[in-house]
C-alpha cells in the first residue's frame, strides 16, 4: 500500500470519528491532538479501529508506548501514516 | 443596580450596559477591532437561535449575508450581540471562529448539512455545533474535578489576563503557598517563560508532578476554572471527581467551606506527603498507565498478583496499575506481549491502594481541622462510584479511605448515567476525564467536553466549551466573555427584525442565568454585601469629612457653626464633657430629605409615581458629618482637621417607620484631640440591626490650626484622553449613578488616563436636605464628599476592563482637612489616582484642590473592594421598564403576543436582606412593598414571596410589550393573591388599552415560574422530574 492510500485510510476514518465530525484538510501535517482535538486515548481506539480496518494485528504499543508524555507535543500524521506504511507490508493477519 | 454604585462605583454599570442596551445601537461604520489583544481574542464563539430549523437557517443565511456586506465587523460585538440576546429553547448553532472568512464558511457548512433533512446533529472539532435533541434540559449537568496528573506546565496561563478571578485565586494561593513556608509562590511551579530553555523546561516538569506541587496546582487550577464556569453561568445539577479533585468537589458542594484555611491545609498535606516520600517513609511503587480494563490485564498478571495491584479503573482503554519496581518490567513485557499498551507515570508511591493505609493519619488530620457539612449539591464517590451520603461523618470516613482505596471512576460515570446526567464538563486542567468519559459512555446519548486542554488555547478552547453547552440549550451568561472587551450591540438584522420573532421581547435584554460573578457562594455573597455597606459608607464618609474641613474652615466653632444648628446631631443620652458621650439619632424619611436622593436600586422606579425610587439609606458622608458632629462635643474650641482609619461594616437602610442610630464617641486618653466613634443601628423592618456590632467606626481629628498642604503635584496621566461619560450622562443621561439632585456636585469630566481621572465638583447649596434645618449648619460638605467619588465611578467606567467595575469602599485610611470649606458655588478640582489595584481591590487617592490650586482635602488611602455583579441586573436598575429579570421557560409554552411563560432564578446576592429590599422597592408598588417589609416569615419565604411576583409582572410585561409595545415599571403592577392561590393583577396608572393578561405563578427553592395569557384562564404546574423541575403550562 502506498503512503497516499493509507492516508485516505486514515482520513475516512478521521473524518467521523468516535461522533466527530472533521471538516477541515487532513494531511500528513494534520496535528492528532491540535488539529484533530483527539486524546491519548482516542489513539489507542484508533489503533483498535484501524486493525479493524485493515485486518491486521499491528504493533501499535511500539507507536503508541510513549504517547501519554508525546502528549506535550503534537503528533502529525505523517507519523502515524509512515508507521502503517512500514508495518501493513511485512505484518501478518489477525488470527 | 446600579444605584448601587451608583456611588462612586457606579463602575460596574458602564459598558457593559451599553452592549446589553437594545437601544444603544453603535453605527457599523464606527465598528473595528481594536488590536489590543484583551479585548480581541483568537477565536470568538456565535450562537445563533431560531425559533425552528427553518428559522435557523432564514437566520443563519441572514448573518451570511450581513457578514458578506461587512467584512470589518468587529467579531467582539457580533459575539455579544448574538450571545447575550439568546432566549431559551428554540433550534440553536453554535460556531466557534478565528475571523469572519473562517466563519462565513463555518456557516455555509452548517446551512449544507441543516438542509439535508437526515442531519441530526453536527459536532465539528473545528466549532460547528447543532443538535436536532439538545441533551438539556432533559439531561443534568456534571461538573468534574481532575486530580493530580491533570496539571501541565504553564495550565492556564493564558486565562489570567482576561478573567480576574482566575488571577484572585492564583493570587490568593500564592500568598498562602507562601505564608505556608514554600521558598517561592506556586505559581511559579506551574507558569514557566515562554522562552525558558528545554533543560529549565524539564526541570519544572518534573517539579511539578512532585506530590506537593502537583496537588497545589491541580487544586489552584481546578478552582481557578470553577470560578470562571460560574461567572459564565453554569450551574451543574451534580459533581464528582478523580482523586485529588475530590478536594474541589466536596468544596464546590458545600461540604467545605472555601478560604483561606483550606487551601492551607490542603497545601500543607501535600508537604506533608512529600516529605513522606523524600523520607522513604512510604515505599516505592510504579504506576503503570495500561490500555485495557482491569479484569483482562489481572487474568494476564496472575503470576505476578503479588507485585501488582489495581490503583485506578478509569475507563476501559485506561487502567492504572501500581507495581513493584522490581516486579515492572515483568508485567510490562507480559502485556506489551498482548499487544497491550503500557505507559509508566511520574509518581512513586501506592495511592488508591491499600498499601496507603498506613499513611492516612494526617489525611484524617485534616478532614478533623476542616469538619464537613452535608453537601448542597448532590456529589458522586470516584471510590464506590456511588452518590455520596449526606451524613457529615459518613462523608469524612469515605474520604478519608479514598486515598487507599482503588479509584472506580468508570463505575462512577455508569452510576452517573444511570441517574441520568448526560453532560460532562471537566473543570480542571488537561481533559484526562473527558477521554475517560468518553471512553466508558462511547455509542451512548452523552457530552464531555473539558473546560481546559493542553492543545489548544484557554479562550478557545473556552469558547468551544460555550459553544457546545449552549447548541445542547444549557444557559449561561455570555456577558461574562466580554464584560472586560468593551462590547458594543451591532445591528445586524433589518431594524424592523428585531422586533419579533427572535427576540420576543424586542429592545429588552433577558438575563441568561441566575447570576454574576464570582458567586454562589455563601461566603462570597456575604463578603460581597458586607463590602458594599463598608463602600456606601465610606462614599458618605469622604463626603462629610470635606464638609467637616470646609465647615471647620468658615469658623469651626464659628457663627453658623453652633451645635443646634447642627443637623445631625440627636438626642444626647449621656455626656461627660472631655470624655465620653452617647446620642441617639431618629433616622426619618420625613426630616432626613437627603436620603431620598440617595437609594439603592437606583431612581425612577415608576412612570405613576415620580417619587417612587430605591430604598434610601445613609450616605457615608453624612455618617461622617454625624460622627463629626457628635465628636465635637467632646472638643469644644477644636477645628475638625480630619479621620484616620474609617471603617464602612454595614449599610444603613431607611424604612417607612424611622430608625434609631447610635453613636457613641470617646476621647482618645492618649490623644485629646482625636475620638474615637462606633455608630451602630438598631434596625428596623428593611433591615434588622446589629447593636453588639458597630455599622461605622472611625477617629475623628480636631487640632488648633489645619495642616499645611503639601505642595500641589503635577498629574500626568499615560495614554490620556477625553471621559467616557460627561457629568449628565453619569447621573442622568446614563443613568450610571444613583445620585439625585440633591447630590449632582460633579458638572465636568475633563480627562482620564491609567493612572486616573480629573474633573470638577461645584459647591451645592445645602438647602432641602433637612426638613427642620432649612439651612443647615455642616462640619463638613458632605454633598461635595460625595461628589468626589462620583469621579472614582467614572474612571472605573471609562476602562477596558468592563469587570469588577462595583468597586465598593471599605476603609478610609485618612482623610485631612487643609483649610476651611468653599463657599457654595465654588468650583473644586478634584483628581483621584489610582494606586494600586488587584482583581479584588483598588486603592485610590483622592485630592480635591480649590480655585488657588492648593490642596485643600485629601482622602488617601480609599481602599475599596471590587465586585462583579450580574450585568442583567445592573442593567434593570438602570431602566427598570426596559429590562426583565425572567427569562422564558419553558420555551413551548410561549405563544408570542398570547401566552408568556418564564422563570426567574433569585441571584444569591439579590437575597441578601439590604439588596433584596432594594429590589423589592423597585419592582413592588407601595401597597405590596408595605406588606413585604411586615411579612412575618423565614428568609427563604421572604425571597420566595418577592421572586414569585416578579416573575408574573415580568410575564405581564413582556407579553403586553408584544402585544402593545408599551413598557410598564413592575411597581406599577399589583399582583394580588386570593386565599385559594388565584393570583390577579391591577395597574395602577388608569385606564389600559385593554385588560392586562391573566397569570399564575409558582415558586420552588431557587426558582419562581410565571405564566401570563390575555383573555384566558391559565394554569401553572411545577414537577420535578428526574431531579429536574419541569413546568406545564394551560390556558383556556
Amino acid at each position: 500500500m502506498t503512503q497516499e492510500q493509507i492516508l485516505n485510510d486514515v482520513a475516512s476514518i478521521l473524518r467521523n470519528f468516535n461522533g466527530r465530525e472533521y471538516s477541515g484538510d487532513i494531511g500528513l501535517d494534520t496535528r492528532f491532538f491540535g488539529d484533530l482535538g483527539l486524546a491519548s486515548i482516542d489513539a489507542v481506539v484508533l489503533g483498535e479501529t484501524l486493525e479493524a480496518h485493515y485486518g491486521r494485528k499491528l504493533p501499535f504499543h511500539l507507536f503508541m508506548a510513549d504517547l501519554g508524555r508525546r502528549a506535550v507535543r503534537d503528533i502529525p500524521l505523517g507519523e502515524l501514516v509512515a508507521f502503517l506504511h512500514n508495518h501493513l507490508n511485512i505484518s501478518t493477519t489477525i488470527g | 443596580m446600579t444605584r448601587m454604585s451608583y456611588n462612586t462605583h457606579g463602575t460596574q454599570v458602564g459598558n457593559v450596559s451599553d452592549g446589553a442596551t437594545g437601544a444603544m445601537l453603535v453605527p457599523l461604520a464606527t465598528v473595528a477591532d481594536a488590536s489590543d489583544p484583551y479585548l480581541r481574542w483568537e477565536t470568538e464563539v456565535f450562537v445563533l437561535r431560531g425559533d425552528d430549523r427553518t428559522a435557523l437557517r432564514q437566520r443563519l443565511q441572514t448573518l451570511a449575508d450581513f457578514l458578506a456586506q461587512h467584512p470589518a465587523i468587529a467579531l467582539k460585538d457580533l459575539a455579544f450581540t448574538l450571545n447575550t440576546a439568546l432566549t431559551p429553547g428554540g433550534s440553536r448553532l453554535a460556531v466557534v471562529a478565528e475571523s469572519v472568512e473562517t466563519l462565513r464558511a463555518r456557516l455555509g457548512r452548517a446551512a449544507e448539512r441543516l438542509a439535508d433533512p437526515h442531519c441530526k446533529q453536527i459536532k465539528d472539532t473545528r466549532g460547528i455545533y447543532y443538535f436536532d435533541e439538545p441533551l438539556h434540559p432533559q439531561g443534568k449537568l456534571a461538573l468534574l474535578f481532575p486530580g493530580e496528573g491533570g496539571q501541565y506546565l504553564n495550565m492556564l496561563r493564558d486565562l489570567l489576563p482576561h478573567f480576574p478571578e482566575v488571577r484572585a485565586h492564583f493570587e490568593q494561593c500564592d500568598r498562602l503557598s507562601v505564608q505556608g513556608g514554600r521558598p517561592k509562590p506556586i505559581s511559579q511551579a506551574v507558569l514557566l517563560p515562554e522562552a525558558a530553555p528545554a533543560e529549565e523546561r524539564q526541570q519544572a516538569e518534573r517539579e511539578l508532578w512532585r506530590l506537593d506541587n502537583a496537588i497545589a496546582a491541580i487544586l489552584m487550577a481546578d478552582w481557578s476554572l470553577y470560578e470562571l464556569l460560574h461567572n459564565l453561568g453554569l450551574r451543574p445539577d451534580v459533581l464528582a471527581s478523580h482523586s485529588a479533585g475530590e478536594f474541589s468537589a466536596l468544596t464546590a458542594a458545600g461540604c467545605f467551606e472555601h478560604n483561606d484555611t483550606l487551601i492551607t491545609e490542603l497545601f500543607a498535606l501535600g508537604r506533608l506527603l512529600r516529605r513522606q516520600e523524600d523520607e522513604g517513609e512510604i515505599p516505592e511503587y510504579v504506576l503503570l498507565a495500561v490500555s485495557a480494563e482491569s479484569d483482562a490485564i489481572m487474568k494476564v498478571l496472575a503470576p505476578q498478583q503479588d507485585a501488582v495491584c489495581v490503583a485506578m479503573n478509569n475507563c476501559p482503554h485506561q487502567t492504572v496499575l501500581a507495581c513493584l519496581p522490581s516486579a515492572t518490567a515483568v508485567v510490562e513485557k507480559e502485556l506489551t506481549a498482548r499487544g497491550i499498551i503500557c505507559e509508566r507515570l511520574p509518581f512513586s508511591r501506592p495511592y488508591h491502594t491499600p498499601l496507603f493505609e498506613p499513611f492516612l493519619a494526617p489525611v484524617a488530620k485534616l478532614y478533623q481541622t476542616l469538619g464537613v457539612r452535608s453537601p448542597r449539591i448532590p456529589i458522586y464517590s470516584c471510590i464506590t462510584g456511588q452518590r455520596f451520603p449526606d451524613d457529615p461523618e459518613a462523608i469524612r470516613r469515605l474520604s478519608i479511605e479514598h486515598w487507599a482505596r482503588p479509584v472506580e471512576f468508570a463505575r462512577m460515570i455508569e452510576t452517573m448515567y444511570v441517574d441520568g446526567v448526560r453532560l460532562f464538563v471537566e473543570c480542571g486542567p488537561r481533559g484526562h476525564l473527558t477521554s475517560f468519559v468518553q471512553d466508558s459512555l462511547r455509542g451512548r446519548s452523552f457530552e464531555a467536553i473539558a473546560a481546559n486542554v493542553v492543545h489548544r488555547s484557554g479562550l478557545t478552547q473556552l469558547n468551544h466549551m460555550a459553544a457546545l453547552l449552549a447548541a445542547h440549550h444549557v444557559p449561561l451568561r455570555f456577558e461574562h466573555l466580554y464584560n472586560r472587551r468593551d462590547p458594543q450591540r451591532i445591528q445586524w438584522e433589518q431594524s424592523g427584525e428585531h422586533k419579533l420573532p427572535e427576540h420576543p421581547l424586542g429592545g429588552w435584554t433577558p438575563p441568561t442565568s441566575a447570576v454574576d460573578a464570582p458567586r454562589s457562594m455563601t461566603f462570597r455573597a456575604t463578603v460581597m454585601q458586607r463590602y458594599f455597606g463598608v463602600m456606601e459608607q465610606f462614599l458618605d464618609l469622604e463626603r462629610e469629612m470635606t464638609e467637616a474641613f470646609l465647615a471647620s474652615r468658615c469658623g469651626a466653632r464659628g457663627a453658623d457653626a453652633t451645635p443646634l444648628a447642627w443637623p445631625l446631631l440627636g438626642d444626647i443620652i449621656r455626656h461627660e464633657p472631655g470624655r465620653e458621650l452617647l446620642m441617639r439619632r431618629r433616622m426619618d424619611l420625613a426630616e432626613d430629605l437627603y436620603a431620598s436622593d440617595h437609594t439603592l436600586g437606583a431612581r425612577h422606579a415608576s412612570a405613576v409615581d415620580p417619587t417612587h425610587h430605591g430604598l434610601p439609606f445613609l450616605p457615608m458622608a453624612f455618617s461622617l458629618e454625624m460622627m463629626a458632629e457628635a465628636a465635637s462635643l467632646l472638643v469644644p474650641g477644636k477645628r475638625l482637621v480630619g479621620f484616620r482609619r474609617v471603617r464602612l461594616q454595614r449599610w444603613v437602610p431607611f424604612d417607612d417607620e424611622p430608625t434609631t442610630v447610635e453613636l457613641t464617641a470617646r476621647v482618645l486618653p492618649e490623644a485629646p484631640d482625636e475620638v474615637a466613634v462606633e455608630v451602630r443601628d438598631w434596625g428596623n423592618a428593611v433591615c434588622p440591626g446589629n447593636a453588639a456590632s458597630p455599622a461605622v467606626t472611625g477617629v475623628v481629628l480636631f487640632g488648633d490650626h489645619y495642616p499645611e498642604p503639601p505642595p500641589a503635584e503635577d498629574f500626568p496621566l499615560t495614554n490620556e484622553g477625553p471621559c467616557r461619560y460627561t457629568a449628565h450622562q453619569l447621573y442622568e443621561g446614563e443613568h450610571r449613578l444613583f445620585h439625585g439632585p440633591l447630590f449632582q456636585a460633579l458638572v465636568s469630566t475633563d480627562r482620564q488616563g491609567d493612572e486616573g481621572i480629573e474633573g470638577h465638583l461645584q459647591t451645592r447649596p445645602h438647602s432641602g436636605l433637612f426638613r427642620s434645618h432649612p439651612q443647615p449648619n455642616f462640619l463638613l460638605d458632605p454633598l461635595l464628599i460625595d461628589a468626589s467619588t462620583h469621579l472614582l465611578g467614572c474612571w472605573h467606567l471609562g476602562c477596558a476592563d468592563q469587570t469588577g467595575r462595583v468597586v465598593l469602599p471599605y476603609e478610609l485610611g485618612a482623610v485631612t482637612f487643609y483649610g476651611p470649606r468653599p463657599a457654595v458655588g465654588t468650583k473644586i478640582q478634584c483628581r483621584v489616582r489610582i494606586e494600586r489595584q488587584s482583581a479584588r481591590q483598588v486603592s485610590h487617592r483622592i485630592d480635591l484642590l480649590g480655585p488657588d490650586g492648593r490642596l485643600w482635602c485629601r482622602l488617601a488611602p480609599a481602599e475599596y473592594w471590587r465586585f462583579y455583579w450580574p450585568l442583567e441586573y445592573v442593567d434593570f436598575f438602570r431602566r427598570k421598564e426596559q429590562f426583565l429579570l425572567g427569562k422564558r421557560w419553558p420555551a413551548d409554552a410561549n405563544v408570542p403576543g398570547q401566552v408568556c411563560c418564564l422563570r426567574v432564578d433569585p441571584p444569591d446576592d439579590l437575597c441578601q436582606t439590604v439588596q433584596r429590599a432594594a429590589l423589592a422597592r423597585v419592582t413592588l408598588s407601595r401597597a405590596e412593598w408595605g406588606r413585604f417589609r411586615l411579612l412575618k416569615v423565614s428568609e427563604e419565604e421572604r425571597t420566595t414571596w418577592l421572586f414569585g411576583r416578579i416573575a408574573a409582572k415580568d410575564a405581564i410585561r413582556a407579553l403586553w410589550f408584544e402585544r402593545h409595545g408599551q413598557r410598564l415599571f413592575p411597581a406599577d403592577l399589583e399582583v394580588e393573591v386570593s386565599e385559594d392561590g388565584r393570583a390577579t393583577a391591577r395597574y395602577r396608572g388608569g385606564v389600559l388599552a385593554e385588560e392586562l393578561p391573566r397569570v399564575a405563578f409558582a415558586s420552588v427553592p431557587g426558582m419562581s415560574v410565571a405564566a401570563a395569557a390575555f383573555g384566558r384562564s391559565v394554569q401553572l404546574t411545577l414537577q420535578r422530574r428526574d431531579g429536574a423541575w419541569t413546568a406545564a403550562v394551560a390556558w383556556e
